[in-house]
């Protein structure tokens, strides 16, 4: 799938314009991209793995939006999308994960690296990740929220910029987001493992 | 989740609302204001949650996350031959575009690495064309600190996929592990130890530089610490130059490479404009130097502490933080070089990676002379000053630098270090330093350390502060000077030395031709910080370009190095330089000069017969004089002739006041006025006055320090010139010189024991000169000890068959042993040979006894003595 950065950039000025399509149609692309470049990050560069996902974004933002013409808005939505991406990338690994610990075959959306989780890392994305879908259905901001935060690694400011709303709702939101997430987590095993606080 | 829609954004608003208030007016807060029971114990339940999950979710979820290849992809396997040629032996690692294997050379045998284009990209359109700019483009960078790049190869594998074409690029197998892999392992590392590494990456990226490549993927990762076994040093070597681009494929992408513009790189270590899309240059490589030193220091990258994307983006929109912050120790020279790196703007960095090291090297010399003990020492005379003024003692002096606009400047110029790769240059770098010293020391208002002072310092690691206390200067001039055929690189450093501030410093690449011009600059720079005023007419030049001959320079500057060294030998090979010099170029002065100051040496030292040295020396002067009118050393060196050679007084006084004149600071005129002309002349005060001038400014000559306590034994004052004389043994106990003068003041005190031992030491010492022997037999004879006396007079008496043994020597000796007559005769001899120590005649303390001698005073008469 070949992706112009021409396209790129027309749907994202779309995108900012009001298009929601052009999420829709953006997303492939983005995808695609991301994962050739997933490729040769993770072949190329294995001491510096800690910051490959970030600098996976990044150069598919760059690879991809290379007209001086996109301001700091096109970044953010590229951003926004990136959180939806990554995502959806860790998700689909930690589930070949676990169905992998259970002898099922490993049918996900491959980048054909494997991501190495830590012991418990992978069933505790995938409940965050089931978590967040319920949450969507009561409050899709604060899901976005999260999913920009959490899997796109936003600051308060650029969450807020891309959902075009103030830092302080996205304070807000981010707050009783996470503490509704942690009751969910911690009612449904009894106790939070603290695998995805911080290191 | 038990709350409906509805109720949510009222959950959300009494959550809020809560959090703002204490923990224990939170549930009287949600009585009062939440009606409904249901919203009330949601809030509750999330109020709770809340406490707990500080730490939830707060790092992204890719955070620590690894990726791991697969390892069945490499292509080829070990055994397998490539192009005919290359046998595969290992692999190596995976990149972007192809695998790295290491290969054995069928051809060449030798190992050499081999980079494989992965299939998928050959396939894209120009690639093979684009792999072949790259070839080219790095194959223009050869430097030792960079990968080189041999060739591209094309050929079909011989695997099962038999008619897959493979490309590949053959390179330099570097064996080592990476920096990126070397700060995981050490953490951070100390400036000595990385600033070598940091030269290397410079001097490999500014070899790019020079040839137009930008590297735009400059990190950590790409750069391979090769251990070299024999020297144990480790030779830093950059990878993928050129080849750093990825997969990308798109057309967009080559006119990128091609016009060195574009996003390429690493996100982590790029540069602002690398995002921005603005014009890529080797600024942008500085940039990600900066992060790499930066990292280097304090073991992480600025904002490593926020998420990557955050810190990638906190670099583009705020100032990076001081580095001092996490490394406190860090030199702020280094920080500062650091924060220059990484501006935001690409003109405010450093212009070349070159300026860059020069800042971080110069930080460190100033380090390595400035050793804890001297920031102790400051700081306790801080404290002494504040106590001083607390309780009204002392008043607090403020320890800046030298205070400006004083007259009272003071400077010594350490000995220029030789960078040249050849280390037989020093003879070069001791030449600028003298002739800086020489330059600054026709500055009236400057008091500068003479060169004999200076170059005591050479070679040793006396910190700055310990040079100004025993020079008694404020200031001091360092450098280097690296000379490579004919371009020259000067670095010159201006330090205060009471709180090690850099007043100035500069470096000059120039050619050799225009070695007159540097120092010229570089000594009018000294004189314009230090705010002290040109002599009179001296404003155009303070060093004049005497030759356009360069090869008749460097010959004058060898010779001037042996010279220096002052030993039979040193002269000899001095003269043959002067003489080569003035071969070249004969209206070269300065060789002249050296040369005549050779013959005086020769004749004063009475290692040869006056006869012999002195008319070659007055020819040299003559020429020299002819040639430049104004040169002081020249005048000088006349006026010791007329001295000691002709006994033209008057001429004499002349020619040293004109020396001095033309050169007010110069200690050698000092000294050699004082020594040749004063002193025998019985003119102590006068004598004692330029000693002292010269003894300023040379405080740490050991002759001169010698000669003013000579002056005290001729003037008769021999507890003062023995004093004089221990002093300058404590300088260095084996100055031979100054042993024999020792055992003179003693002879004259009566003390002939002590007299005894100083004489057979010094005999030793100087290996057995004539006058040590001489002394020595003398103080036999005076202490009764005839047998020994006369078994050294046999010895001098078979030595003046070989060499030139002073006849006064003699004339002193007969007197101890009671020949008056043979005496007088050897000093009639001493006429006739126009030896120069009968200059002395007047005031030696050993003629005292037959001072009013008819034939004594007729001798002194002759001599034109007073």
């Amino acid at each position: 799938m070949d992706s112009s950065p021409e396209d790129v950039t027309l749907l994202l000025s779309e995108l900012q314009n009001g298009n929601q399509e052009a999420a829709s149609k953006l997303m492939p692309l983005v995808y695609n991209e991301l994962r050739r470049l997933a490729k040769g990050y993770m072949r190329r560069e294995r001491a510096e793995h800690t910051l490959q996902a970030t600098a996976l974004v990044h150069e598919a933002y760059l690879k991809l939006v290379k007209q001086p013409s996109v301001n700091w808005k096109g970044r953010s939505h590229f951003f926004g999308i990136a959180a939806q991406l990554m995502r959806q990338i860790l998700i689909d690994h930690a589930r070949g994960h676990l169905r992998e610990k259970r002898g099922g075959a490993h049918e996900v959306v491959s980048l054909d690296e494997a991501l190495v989780f830590t012991p418990g890392q992978s069933a505790e994305l995938v409940r965050v990740d089931e978590a967040l879908e319920r949450l969507a259905k009561l409050d899709q901001r604060q899901s976005k929220i999260v999913e920009l935060r959490f899997f796109g690694g936003l600051s308060v400011e650029q969450a807020a910029e891309f959902l075009g709303i103030s830092p302080k709702t996205v304070k807000r939101d981010w707050s009783v987001a996470k503490a509704s997430l942690h009751g969910e987590l911690r009612h449904a095993d009894g106790n939070i493992t603290g695998k995805l606080g911080p290191r | 989740m038990a709350t409906s829609p509805e109720n949510w954004d009222r959950v959300k608003d009494l959550f809020e609302a809560a959090l703002e208030r204490d923990p224990e007016q939170r549930s009287a807060y949600l009585r009062q204001n939440a009606s409904d029971p249901g919203v009330r114990e949601e809030v509750e339940r999330l109020l709770v949650e809340h406490d707990q999950a500080s730490g939830f979710l707060s790092s992204p979820a890719f955070e620590g996350l690894q990726f791991q290849p697969k390892q069945s992809e490499h292509r080829f396997l070990p055994g397998e031959v490539l192009a005919g040629r290359f046998r595969i032996v290992r692999f190596i690692a995976a990149g972007g575009m192809g695998e790295v294997y290491e290969t054995q050379d069928l051809e060449l045998r030798e190992n050499l690495a081999i980079k494989t284009i992965k299939p998928e990209v050959l396939r894209q359109s120009n690639a093979l064309e684009r792999f072949r700019r790259e070839v080219h483009l790095a194959r223009k960078v050869t430097h030792s600190n960079v990968c080189r790049v041999f060739d591209l190869f094309r050929c079909k594998s011989q695997a099962s996929n038999a008619d897959r074409e493979v490309v590949f690029v053959s390179m330099e197998l570097l064996e080592g592990e990476s920096l990126s892999e070397r700060i995981r392992r050490v953490g951070s590392f100390a400036p000595q130890e990385a600033l070598p590494l940091i030269a290397q990456m410079c001097a490999g990226l500014a070899a790019a530089h020079h040839v137009g490549v930008v590297h735009r993927d400059f990190k950590p990762g790409n750069v391979i610490l090769v251990p070299d076994g024999e020297s144990g040093q480790v030779r830093a070597a950059i990878t993928d130059f050129g080849l750093a681009l990825r997969s990308g494929g798109d057309e967009s992408w080559t006119a990128d490479f091609i016009t060195l513009r574009g996003f390429c790189g690493t996100p982590a270590y790029m540069a602002p404009e690398q995002i921005e899309s603005s014009e890529v240059t080797s600024a942008a490589d500085i940039y990600a130097l900066g992060l790499v030193i930066h990292e280097m220091m304090t073991g992480v990258l600025p904002f490593a502490s926020q998420t990557p994307m955050a810190m990638l983006v906190r670099r583009m929109h705020e100032p990076i933080p001081s580095p001092r912050l996490l490394t406190p120790n860090l030199d702020t020279a280094w920080e500062s070089a650091i924060l220059r790196c990484l501006d935001r703007e690409p003109g405010n960095r450093f212009h070349t990676v070159e300026e860059l090291v020069q800042a971080l090297e110069k930080a460190m010399k100033l380090r390595c002379q400035n050793p804890a003990d001297f920031r102790t020492d400051l700081q306790r005379l801080r404290r002494n000053a504040d106590s001083g003024k607390s309780s009204g003692e002392e008043q607090a002096r403020p320890l800046t630098a030298i205070p400006t606009g004083s007259t009272d400047q003071s400077i010594v110029v350490l000995p220029f270090i030789n960078m040249s790769s050849d280390p037989e240059n020093e003879f070069f770098a001791d030449g600028i330093t003298e002739e800086i010293i020489n330059a600054l020391a026709q500055i009236e208002d400057l008091r500068v350390a003479a060169r004999t002072s200076s170059f005591s310092f050479k070679g040793t690691h006396v910190d700055l502060r310990t040079v100004g206390s025993r020079l008694n200067v404020t200031t001091v001039l360092e450098g280097s000077v690296r000379k490579s055929g004919n371009r020259l690189r000067i670095m010159a450093d201006l330090i205060s030395i009471a709180d090690g501030c850099h007043l100035w410093s500069e470096r000059y690449d120039r050619e050799l031709q225009d070695i007159f011009e540097v120092q010229d600059e570089i000594a009018k720079t000294i004189a314009d910080r230090l705010k002290v005023t040109l002599g009179a007419g001296r404003q155009k030049r303070l060093v004049r370009a005497g030759t356009k001959n360069l090869e008749a320079y460097q010959l004058y500057l060898r010779g001037r190095f042996h010279w220096n060294r002052r030993t039979r030998v040193g002269i000899g090979k001095a003269i043959e330089y002067f003489r080569l010099a003035i071969l070249n170029d004969p209206e070269f002065a300065p060789p002249l000069v050296g040369l005549a100051e050779c013959h005086i040496i020769q004749g004063v030292y009475g290692t040869h017969e006056p006869h012999k040295v002195f008319p070659l020396a007055k020819d040299a002067i003559f020429k020299a004089l002819a040639i430049d009118p104004q040169a002081a050393d020249a005048h000088c060196a006349a006026g010791c002739i007329q001295a000691v050679y002709d006994w033209d007084w008057a001429g004499a006084e002349r020619s040293f006041r004109r020396a001095l004149d033309l050169e007010p600071n110069c200690s050698t005129t000092h000294h050699w006025y004082a020594v040749n002309y004063l002193i025998p002349r019985s003119q102590f005060e006068d004598a004692c006055i330029h000693l002292r001038l010269a003894r300023d400014s040379d405080p740490l000559s050991l002759v001169i320090n010698s000669t003013v306590a000579l002056e005290s034994y001729f003037e008769r004052h021999y507890d003062q010139a023995v004093a004089g004389y221990l002093g300058v043994l404590e300088m260095d106990p084996t100055f031979g010189v100054a042993v024999f003068f020792l055992g003179q003041a003693y002879e004259e005190k009566r003390m002939l024991p002590e007299a005894i031992t100083a004489f057979e030491r010094a005999v030793v010492l100087t290996e057995r000169s004539p006058e040590t022997v001489a002394a020595l037999a003398r103080a036999y004879a005076l202490a009764g000890r005839l047998k020994d006396a006369h078994t050294l007079l046999n010895e001098l008496q078979q030595m003046s068959l070989s060499q030139y043994v002073s006849p006064i020597l003699f004339a002193q000796l007969m007197l101890a042993l009671g020949e008056r007559t043979h005496a007088i005769q050897f000093l009639q001899n001493g006429i006739e040979m126009r030896a120069t120590d009968i200059t002395w005649l007047g005031v030696r303390p050993t003629f005292d006894s037959i001072r009013n001698d008819e034939d004594f005073c007729a001798i002194c008469a002759g001599v034109g003595l007073p």
